[in-house]
């Protein structure tokens, strides 16, 4: 509050640009009128979107932001062409994740052009930290992480997603 | 070879002591020097095909294979030259030529000779631009599987079906980059030491067919043990991966069972993790329920026991060991019994089967790990004359309560004990399985079993070797001997429970006192000889 009766230092540039320092006191200035309305007028432009200002806030469940390139969301097991896992369950991940939040157990599979194949893939998503480094590690490109970011759940178990779910996401 | 006079040399430089006829990679590894090889393995005659351990020699033009070039005096030897680096670049990228390099699905990677060695000392690239060899991926027999296209043809697997087992199934079949190992035909590799084909494979050519896709090697951890499936005691390293035993491979001991195990001692770990292991203790109470508390069990004994023996005199109590329980536990256990004043002390063991000969191993005919340290713990007599002596006494009905270890790992209580325990008035059996058809049991109790103990056993040679904890035990279950311990505090034997190394100290001191062995850990992993294996001697007993 002491800043704005001390010296409205805009309203006065813009209203003296000649540099009249003698009205500066006077009675326009002392009952703000200008400086309010000028105020005012600038509110309204925004509102009325008279100066082409952007909208910067989403409504955010309805709109949202896209997603950056890159961006390491929920993981996601690929699938091949004939809709089996692309996973040989070489245990890469599970090595690399610094969290210790991939479980494995492998099983022989039961195709020609492959020996091993996951029985159980678990990611328990509460402990992930989203580092990406099972999608680096990984040599079958069978492990990616998505753009999705927003799942919730409302216990612990559902949060540790099994080979379905991954394969699903 | 230790009459064998010594021949100084020097390697890269470092002047080195070794008997004359020591080949020069045995030398260097001795001395801690790195040669990286194949097709050698100490416990096999030397063959020098895989062209891995060149070196060079002041006596030789070429670099030789050091795997077959004796040390001799004045030599000098070159590790680490130029010449040496190109010659094992060459040769690991000749056996990379046709290698799959499927190291992510291979149950060898981790620990393969070839991926350690491409890693060290291999080419950053590959010339090969043609397709690869394809080989066949078969079953050789019931334990051993094929994966053909990974074979470097290091011929160790068919040394040792030739040197080891004397089984000779193993043969390198086709010529040039078409060698295979494989099999005759009609001829499976079925024989008691197939596995050790799997350990000692450098690359992931022969394959577990058990161990198939269990684990992974680096994740699972080590632990030195012994073996507890026979008298031989062989020494292992007992991996477990989350607590759970994956996999158990034999571990170097010159004197009870060099670099081999057999078959069936791989497979003493899975009473503890199969499905019917009895995990929660039943001890039946007075008004007929069930109390399934751990804390309960040592007092249920032996209020059971003591009731017993108030009713129809100390006589009436029997007790049954087992020649798989450790040093410690046996020692307690006769302790406890001499303090309840019985007699009737005896110990189950497994019945004696076919020794099995092979040319360079031994599998003894006794299954049972610790049979010696009965004899000279509950006393000889325990394992016959006792056991009958208690057989009629169950059933002219003068012996009315019992504690029995049914630990056997697969055994099963023979018919005439199983209708003789079911007169009995009490009966406590720690047991590995629930036992549901011995219904008239009062008090039943998890027993704890391979890689999961502390102690010590005695093997039929007389050696004395350390039992590690590899896996925590169950939470429901407690130890044997604590539980033993307990019932003798409640008798004011013992003032507070001590740890299997506390055990060992007080057991060393009345069982072998000649021996100056004060702490477990005097054991180390190899073990200590307490009695000679050729003679015989009168074996005393605890007084």
């Amino acid at each position: 509050m002491t800043t704005s009766t001390a010296s409205p230092p805009e309203t006065q540039q813009t209203q003296a640009p000649t540099g009249e320092k003698k009205k500066s006191t006077g009675f326009k200035f002392k009952t703000y009128i200008p400086a309010v309305i000028t105020g005012l007028w600038n509110t309204f432009k925004h509102i009325l979107k008279l100066d082409g200002h952007k909208t910067f806030t989403l409504n955010y469940p309805e709109e949202k932001l896209p997603v950056k390139k890159g961006y390491r969301g929920e993981h996601r097991l690929k699938k091949d062409e004939l809709g089996r896992e692309k996973c040989v369950a070489c245990f890469m991940c599970q090595t690399v994740c610094p969290s210790v939040c991939i479980r494995i157990i492998a099983e022989e599979a039961p195709w020609e052009d492959r020996d091993k194949r996951p029985a159980v893939f678990e990611i328990d998503m509460l402990r992930c930290i989203y580092c990406g480094m099972c999608e680096e590690a990984c040599p079958c490109d069978a492990i990616e992480l998505t753009e999705t970011y927003n799942v919730v759940a409302t216990n612990r178990h559902a949060k540790v997603y099994d080979k379905d779910r991954l394969l699903s996401n | 070879m230790s009459e064998a006079k010594l021949v100084k040399f020097k390697i890269n430089g470092q002047e080195i002591e070794a008997p004359a006829g020591t080949m020069v990679i045995k030398a260097a590894h001795e001395a801690g020097i790195d040669v990286p090889h194949f097709c050698y393995h100490p416990g096999l005659t030397p063959d020098g095909n895989c062209r891995m351990c060149l070196v060079e020699a002041s006596n030789a033009r070429k670099p030789v294979a050091s795997c077959v070039t004796p040390v001799a005096e004045g030599l000098e030897i070159t590790t680490d030259s130029d010449t040496v680096k190109e010659a094992r670049e060459g040769v690991l990228e000749l056996m990379l030529l046709n290698h799959p390099l499927d190291c992510p699905i291979c149950d060898k990677s981790g620990e393969c000779m070839l991926q350690d060695n491409v890693y060290d000392h291999g080419p950053d690239n590959s010339r090969m631009t043609e397709p690869k060899m394809m080989k066949p991926t078969k079953d050789l027999g019931s334990t051993v599987a094929l994966w053909g296209n990974r074979c470097i043809v290091c011929q160790r697997c068919t040394r040792f079906c030739e040197e080891v087992s004397g089984t000779g199934e193993l043969a390198i079949i086709h010529r040039g980059d078409s060698s295979v190992v494989d099999v005759f035909p009609g001829y499976p590799l079925e024989n008691d030491l197939s596995l050790n084909t799997v350990d000692i494979c450098p690359v992931g050519a022969l394959i577990s067919k058990d161990f198939l896709y269990e684990a992974r090697v680096w994740n699972m951890k080590d632990t030195p043990s012994i073996c507890t499936g026979c008298s031989k005691g062989c020494n292992v390293e007992i991996q477990q991966e989350r607590n759970q035993t994956r996999r158990i491979v034999p571990r170097h001991n010159p004197e009870v069972n060099d670099y081999w195990m057999c078959d069936e001692g791989r497979e003493v770990f899975k009473p503890a993790v199969s499905e019917d292991r009895l995990l929660d203790y039943q001890l039946r109470t007075a008004d007929g329920t069930i109390d399934t508390n751990p804390k309960n069990a040592a007092s249920a004994i032996f209020n059971g026991l003591n009731q017993v023996s108030a009713n129809h005199g100390t006589q009436a109590i029997a007790g049954i060991g087992s020649a798989f329980m450790s040093c410690e536990e046996l020692y307690v256990f006769k302790l406890l019994f001499d303090g309840l004043q019985t007699p009737h002390l005896g110990a189950f063991s497994r019945p004696q089967r076919e020794a099995k000969s092979f040319k360079q191993f031994e599998i003894p005919g006794d299954p049972n790990p610790n049979r010696l340290g009965v004899e000279r713990i509950l006393g000889r007599e325990a394992l016959e004359e006792n056991l009958e002596k208690i057989l009629s006494g169950i059933q002219n009905q003068s012996i009315r309560g019992a504690l029995i270890f049914d630990d056997l790992l697969d055994w099963d209580l023979p018919a005439e004990w199983q209708s003789a325990l079911s007169q009995l008035e009490f009966l406590a059996i720690f047991s590995l399985r629930d036992r549901t058809h011995l219904p008239q049991h009062s008090c039943l109790l998890p027993a704890t079993t391979f890689g999961e103990k502390d102690g010590s056993m005695l093997n039929g040679e007389g050696r004395l070797q350390r039992l590690r904890i590899a896996t925590q035990l169950p939470r429901t279950i407690r130890y044997e001997h604590e539980i033993l311990q307990q019932m003798q505090q409640e008798l004011g034997m013992r003032s507070k429970v001590v740890p299997p190394s506390a055990l060992f100290k007080e057991m060393g001191k009345a069982v072998w006192p000649q021996l100056e062995i004060s702490t477990i850990r005097e054991l180390g992993d190899q073990g200590i000889q307490v009695e000679s294996p050729t003679e015989n001697p009168q074996r005393a007993t605890v007084s």
